[in-house]
């Protein structure tokens, strides 16, 4: 019987061997035959990745950072999450969260070319990122990079950006999307946190107004990204969650009125101008609300 | 012990098979990046979906007003395997780049901010299965 049993796990072991040298084989030739590689692997199993399908899209906080910069709001240090609370971070949910939120405090500093303090705010990325395991994503040839491009706002935000969507991607292949999820949806918060402080400073400048009322369909689309996970990590992502579908019943109040116009098409370009219009109308209850409510969720997110 | 080897088989087969998929898959996605040029920043994610046949990849984003964005679609190491087409909420379409011999990317200057739907399925002339990768970025 165990003489069975140990030829069963040789012929086990040789098999596995096997396919894994096939598999590293067929990745040195992958050069030479990429298109064939990724063609006509033969996907018996699709559902391992369909299930995880990620099918709805936050907007970056850099988008916001520019927005605040564009109305001449200056710089306010006191918005930011302090780089000292980093050390309370003990769990991973925890440190996701504030992976995102370090995230936009980061692309906050770039666009107002805080760059010493930006160093310490990606000092922090960096330690979250070797906490959760995605250091690889800022290895040793990214830091050179950023090194090398620490005077030029562009290039940096170009090369974080890119650090992000690659910790996104490897969080995703790697079977860990809650926490890819997570840093999207602290980045998120921090942006509205930001818009709803600055809103304040600039006695209800409309563009930021406009912007936070717009905000109606990212926090749906979060939610939709973080729903697949409920009841399946923690209670503190339920009740996060939670918090987050709170929030979106105010901004349900929020009518957001469209209006479809032709797009126009330069092939030559290859660009097309999306001239519909859509008008956001949020009143003074909702931006109240929406004001504490991000307030208090975030003051959970940083503390 | 026939039973245990069989399954044991089988989880092996596909362990090396999902490393195998995912190993691709980042090899798509930086394949794909390339369109994403320096000018454009990425949003931070990225937007993979395993399709067979004619299945169709959905997924939402809201594109802000006054802002140009750059859409990047790949399948497979050959540009133009993939079509993506760009409908606004109340499902009329704004673009499709099968209408533009399948570009594999296309800029969108966007007047207001709009929530849109994007669809992405494989070409009928190309391979029946495939990654479909779709990455967005923002002009600087």
């Amino acid at each position: 019987m165990l003489k069975t049993y140990l030829k069963n796990v040789k012929v086990l072991l040789f098999i596995f061997v096997a396919l894994l040298s096939f598999s590293n084989c067929n990745n040195n030739e992958e050069q030479d035959n990429k298109e064939n590689s990724i063609d006509t692997v033969d996907l018996k199993n699709p559902k391992i990745i369909k299930i995880n399908n990620r099918l709805f899209s936050v907007p970056s906080p850099y988008q916001v950072a520019v927005l605040v910069k564009n109305n001449h709001v200056p710089y306010n240090k006191d918005l930011l999450n302090p780089v000292q609370n980093q050390a309370n971070y003990a769990t991973n949910f925890k440190q996701a969260l504030n992976l995102g939120v370090y995230g936009a405090d980061l692309s906050y500093l770039n666009i107002y070319e805080q760059l010493p303090d930006a160093a310490s705010y990606f000092a922090v990325v960096k330690v979250l990122s070797k906490e959760l395991n995605i250091l690889s994503t800022l290895d040793d040839k990214i830091m050179k990079r950023i090194e090398a491009n620490n005077n030029n706002k562009d290039s940096l935000m170009y090369i974080m950006s890119t650090v992000f969507r690659d910790a996104d991607a490897y969080l995703f292949n790697s079977g860990q999307n809650e926490i890819g999820v997570l840093v999207i949806a602290g980045g998120w918060i921090e942006s509205l946190y930001i818009m709803t402080k600055i809103l304040q400073q600039t006695n209800n400048n409309e563009e930021i107004l406009r912007r936070i009322g717009e905000q109606k369909y990212p926090l749906d689309n979060l939610i939709e990204l973080m729903r697949p996970y409920y009841n399946n990590i923690s209670d503190e992502y339920d009740n996060f969650l939670l918090q987050l579908v709170d929030l979106a019943s105010v901004f349900d109040g929020v009518a957001i009125e469209y209006t479809y116009s032709k797009p126009i098409t330069d092939v030559e370009n290859k660009t097309t101008t999306i001239t519909s219009t859509t008008k956001t109308v949020i009143n003074e209850y909702q931006i109240q609300k929406i004001t504490e409510m991000v307030d208090s969720i975030r003051t959970g997110i940083v503390n | 012990m026939k039973k245990f080897a069989y399954y044991t088989i089988i989880l092996l087969i596909s362990l090396s098979i999902q490393h195998k998929v995912f190993a691709q898959a980042d090899t798509l996605i930086q394949f794909c990046a390339k369109n994403l040029t320096t000018e454009y920043i990425s949003d931070g994610q990225q937007y993979i979906a395993l399709l067979n046949g004619d299945e169709i990849a959905e997924f939402r984003i809201t594109f802000y007003g006054q802002t140009t964005y750059r859409i990047a679609a790949c399948s497979g190491l050959t540009q133009g395997n993939l079509i993506f087409t760009v409908y606004d909420r109340e499902r009329n379409e704004l673009f499709s780049n099968r209408n533009y011999k399948n570009a594999p990317y296309w800029d969108f200057k966007f007047k207001s901010t709009m929530q849109c739907i994007i669809e992405a399925q494989l070409d009928p002339k190309g391979p029946q299965s495939g990654f479909a990768i779709l990455l967005v970025g923002f002009k600087k």
